[in-house]
């Protein structure tokens, strides 16, 4: 099977954990973004899905993201069903979440 | 891991949960990084100075090291003159040395003593008692006490007062009253008559309170550089209404302004005078040159009774003993000509100081009065002589007692 580049792009508009993309099939997050849109700072977390263990486990957890910048999301694999969540502490969300993807890994 | 792009958090600063045991060492502070805004009252305390950490040039200039109180006898101990209950009278120096009062009367009278009811576990043998014996319920107008200690202008220097680095002063004290409420104190810049003012309260009635009251320097007169009053406290214990209804000169007042009679007492909220039953005890009064807070105030400096009487003795001398027995005796035999005997103060005095004789104090050898010459008195010694009459070649002496020496500011 060869070897897709694919991204996935999501703005978030509440407080609640989010699906930002999920595994067809086994594939690499290679990098990606989470921004913060708002005036003020606000909290970020982000979460890997284990569909094998049915559990999300923590990337990244509240950390603080001031107005005007942006996290550097690191690499990470993920099986087949797998997901990355994100979530902001603020009610109105103002995190836009930008993921760059490989997909169809052997 | 992830990294920040753009601007890294500064909204939320570490706290010290985030900081563990030497995870931060001299070589991670850069000069000056941190400085007093960094740190809050308390934060370091000896636990956290190690031993020779602190050398004296890193002491600022408002520590004294070595240095003898600034007050004189603020513990109470030296009473030359009594310690019994006295009545007391205006600009009158009646039991503590070092310590009188401001006081005028229409019916009130109070009686001070020095008292044996201290503050528990502080390491003070006595208080300053002040009993009110009569009482003047309805003040008069005129009607004030207030006690004060002074300061001589040569020995307030370090203030600096009259320039832009005029040091705060932080006045501390034991107190104690039946009588709860609100208490005034100023400070006075003698040189200029002028004083700033704050107040303390007494909470809980007949319980010791420790209170610490400070005021900013006058940055605009400086104080005399001569042997005369330049710095004063005063405690209000009673104002009457020539003293009140002014508005209180704030202690963060760095221009002193002129005394306007009416601010003197302005926020006195106690009239000590009103009932027999009140009386008031203090000790333990010092003052400290820079701000401190009751947390950080340094501890009060116990001082030899040895030194503190002779600090009190350059206001205040005073030669006792019985003339039966003792006291300074001085004979000279068969001899038919005036004698002069001269007399050195233990501690050279403020100033050439005023003389009390007390009664019977020079006699001949049989004991009958002669009437004492003083020559002369002068702050290091006095001289007095006496010239024999009556036939020749009879045997001749003096003895000299209760006389007393005054160089009070």
């Amino acid at each position: 099977m060869a070897n897709n580049f694919s991204d996935a792009q999501v703005t978030i508009s509440d407080n609640s954990l989010t699906d930002i993309a999920t595994a067809s099939n086994k594939t690499m997050c290679i990098g990606g973004t989470l921004t913060n849109n708002h005036t003020a700072s606000i909290d970020v977390t982000l979460k890997k899905y284990d569909s094998s263990a049915t559990t999300d486990f923590p990337i990244l957890t509240t950390v603080p993201l001031p107005s005007g910048s942006a996290l550097e999301i690191p690499k990470i694999v993920l099986q087949t069903s797998d997901k990355i969540k994100a979530q902001s502490s603020h009610a109105s969300g103002h995190l836009t979440v930008a993921l760059n993807l490989l997909t169809d890994i052997a | 891991m992830a990294k920040y792009l753009g601007n890294r958090p500064t909204a939320v600063p570490l706290t010290s949960a985030d900081i563990q045991d030497g995870v931060i060492t001299a070589a991670d502070l850069g000069a000056n990084s941190v400085d007093s805004s960094e740190l809050v009252d308390g934060s370091i305390d000896t636990s956290h100075i190690g031993a020779a950490q602190v050398t004296a040039d890193k002491t600022s200039g408002v520590i004294r090291p070595n240095a003898k109180p600034l007050f004189i006898n603020g513990d109470m101990a030296v009473a030359q003159r009594a310690t019994a209950a006295t009545t007391i009278t205006h600009a009158a120096y009646n039991t503590i040395d070092r310590w009188s009062q401001n006081f005028t009367a229409n019916t009130m009278v109070f009686t001070a003593e020095r008292s044996t009811t201290v503050p528990s576990g502080q390491g003070f043998g006595y208080s300053w008692k002040i009993d009110c014996t009569t009482a003047e319920a309805s003040l008069a107008a005129t009607s004030r006490l207030m006690l004060y200690t002074r300061l001589e202008g040569q020995d307030c220097q370090l203030l600096k007062f009259g320039t832009a680095s005029a040091e705060t002063i932080t006045l501390s004290f034991w107190v104690r009253s039946n009588k709860t409420g609100t208490y005034q104190v100023n400070l006075w810049n003698s040189t200029l008559s002028a004083y700033i003012s704050s107040t303390y309260a007494i909470s809980s009635g007949d319980t010791w309170e420790k209170k610490v009251l400070t005021f900013v320097g006058d940055q605009n007169t400086a104080l005399a550089n001569t042997n005369a009053s330049a710095i004063q406290p005063e405690f209000v214990l009673v104002g009457g209404g020539n003293y009140t209804g002014g508005t209180m000169v704030a202690n963060t007042t760095t221009t002193y302004p002129s005394y306007v009679t009416n601010t003197r007492a302005a926020n006195q909220g106690v009239n000590l005078a009103d009932s027999t039953s009140n009386d008031f005890y203090i000790t333990g009064v010092q003052l400290e040159v820079g701000e401190y807070t009751s947390s950080t105030i340094p501890p009060f400096q116990h001082e030899s009774f040895g030194d503190n009487f002779a600090r009190c003795q350059r206001y205040y001398q005073y030669e006792d003993g019985g003339l039966g027995n003792s006291g300074r005796s001085h004979s000279m035999a068969g001899m038919d000509m005036p004698i002069t005997i001269t007399r050195t103060f233990p501690v050279e005095m403020r100033a050439a100081p005023s003389v009390t004789i007390g009664s019977n104090n020079i006699r001949d050898d049989s004991d009958s009065v002669i009437s004492p010459n003083i020559n002369q008195v002068e702050k290091s010694s006095w001289w007095y002589g006496v010239k024999k009459t009556g036939s020749s070649n009879e045997d001749y002496g003096v003895q000299v007692s209760n006389i007393a020496f005054a160089s009070e500011l």
